[in-house]
């Protein structure tokens, strides 16, 4: 079970969208992505959207928005996810 | 799924950048009549050269640069995209240059159908951009502090501005109609310099500061009531213009504390930002803030003491010294956001995101060439404030000036516009 950090908190625009594309395009099977943001992404959303991820985005402990993201196909990923935050 | 920006909604890119580039050409055109005509400009804020020059400014300047922004910020901040928007922003875009120009060339030709003329275009052109921006607020998926805001802005303090102009216009126009300029014309003025433009900058400073500048959020408090605030003040204000102008003295010293407040609190936020790296976009804001602290000054100065051409002083600080400087910071984000924005739009739709490196936002407007730009602003405005009391030998240098610094600003912004043809070209051989 592996989940990727990905703090953009003190990034100017555009770099958050492209750090986050970039370790996108990184993410293996079963891999899973955390992006720490100190604003909502919805750019971001519209792309993962169009790239068949799925996401979820809450408060987080250490930032405003923590956005976890991985393959929608990816079943591994997604039982990972659900048994960390059980 | 969630509510936002999408990419799909941004409007062809050429929709804002044609209201930008044209807004420096009205700039070294402002600028260069001001320099031609010289300081006789200052006799009086009444004389007609003097109002072609002020609507040249804040129509072919300002309100150019405003309106493409909106029609390019309402998808992204309101999640909600003006109807028909390429055909409806080329005909507010082709009336509003031609009625400014023709209201122009009325003021300085004492003529009365170019006059009425410009204010039947410019009325046209206003009317219909503040029904189909209203009309895209009204469906927004989203109500946050800017979209109440921007709302206010739009069908409340720009369609005052503009039905003002309108019957000051027509009493230009034909003597039959009176022109009731002592009671009209500081309410329009009043409406266009707060109920339309610091109302608008200061709601969407509320996104683009924090955004853009690395900034705490604005306060809470000050998000959910300045606007709202602002707005009512200047109803109040209006009213008592025609029952009870004995009090306006009290409306105006509150009004002034709101933006005084405004500005405070924009250097405080930025003196707190996260990341403090050079950033010449954050010194326009800055200089923007010092000027209206500055107009708020003189202006209260002047209430009290009054003082020769310290009304041409305040209008001097808040256009170019304010609106200006914020509007040259605000473009230098914008324009290089949105270039990046739709190449990454291009990226997406040809299935080569995270295949091909695009240029980022600092690459597409160099910082050396927004320096540049503005140190030539920061003189200009130097050279002109004391130039608007003293006259003469710092005049028309200070214009001459100004022709420059809005050329650079044409020419940086150009300079945008061209790396995403070549981008663009280039991603399509690459396809």
């Amino acid at each position: 079970m592996t989940e990727i950090i990905l703090d953009v908190r003190d990034l100017e625009p555009c770099e958050p969208l492209e750090q986050s594309l970039t370790a996108l395009g990184d993410l293996k099977p079963g891999e899973w992505l955390r992006i720490l943001h100190r604003r909502e992404p919805f750019p971001l959303y519209d792309i993962l959207q169009k790239q068949s991820f799925c996401w979820e985005t809450k408060s987080g402990k250490n930032s405003a928005f923590e956005i976890i993201i991985w393959r929608c196909n990816d079943t591994i990923a997604r039982a990972n996810i659900q048994q960390q935050t059980a | 799924m969630y509510p936002g920006l999408s990419l799909d909604q941004a409007p062809p890119i050429l929709v804002p950048f044609r209201f930008f580039l044209t807004a420096p050409v009205f700039g070294i055109l402002a600028s260069l009549y001001a320099f031609y005509y010289g300081s006789d400009l200052l006799d009086s804020r009444w004389l007609p050269s003097m109002l072609a020059l002020t609507h040249l400014f804040t129509l072919g300047v300002l309100s150019m640069v405003m309106l493409g922004a909106l029609f390019q910020m309402l998808p992204v901040v309101a999640g909600s995209a003006v109807a028909f928007e390429s055909l409806v922003s080329i005909v507010v875009y082709l009336l509003l240059t031609t009625g400014t120009l023709l209201l122009a060339l009325g003021f300085y030709h004492s003529s009365s159908i170019s006059i009425f003329i410009a204010g039947i275009t410019l009325g046209c052109s206003l009317t219909l951009f503040i029904v189909a921006a209203a009309h895209a607020l009204w469906r927004a998926p989203r109500s946050h502090d800017s979209v109440r805001g921007m709302q206010l802005a739009i069908s409340g303090g720009l369609s005052i501005t503009v039905t003002l102009g309108l019957i000051l216009a027509l009493g230009h126009a034909w003597d039959e109609i009176p022109l009731w300029r002592e009671q009209l014309t500081p309410l329009h003025i009043l409406w266009g310099t707060l109920g339309w433009i610091s109302l608008l900058v200061g709601v969407i400073a509320y996104q683009v500061v924090p955004m853009f500048q690395m900034t705490p959020e604005y306060p809470s408090k000050l998000r959910r009531y300045w606007a709202g605030l602002l707005f009512g003040l200047l109803i109040v204000a209006s009213l008592i213009t025609f029952s009870n102008p004995s009090l306006l003295g009290i409306t105006h010293a509150l009004l002034a504390l709101l933006l005084v407040v405004f500005a405070v609190i924009t250097l405080r936020l930025q003196k707190l930002r996260k990341r403090r790296l050079p950033d010449v976009t954050l010194n326009f804001w800055r200089l923007g803030m010092v000027a209206l602290i500055a107009t708020v000054g003189v202006y209260l100065f002047n209430s009290v003491w009054p003082q020769p051409r310290f009304e041409l002083l305040v209008g001097t600080l808040f256009t170019l010294g304010f609106t200006l400087s914020v509007i040259n910071g605000m473009l230098y984000k914008i324009v290089p956001f949105l270039v990046w924005l739709h190449l990454q739009n291009h990226l997406l739709a040809t299935m080569q995101l995270g295949k091909i490196r695009i240029p980022n936002m600092k690459e597409i407007i160099p910082s050396s060439l927004l320096k540049r730009q503005f140190w030539v602003h920061l003189s200009a405005l130097g050279l002109l404030v004391p130039a608007v009391i003293v006259g003469d030998p710092l005049f028309r240098p200070a214009w001459g000036l100004f022709v420059i610094s809005f050329s650079l600003l044409g020419y940086n912004l150009f300079f945008a516009y061209r790396c995403y043809c070549h981008e663009l070209k280039r991603l399509s051989e690459l396809a």
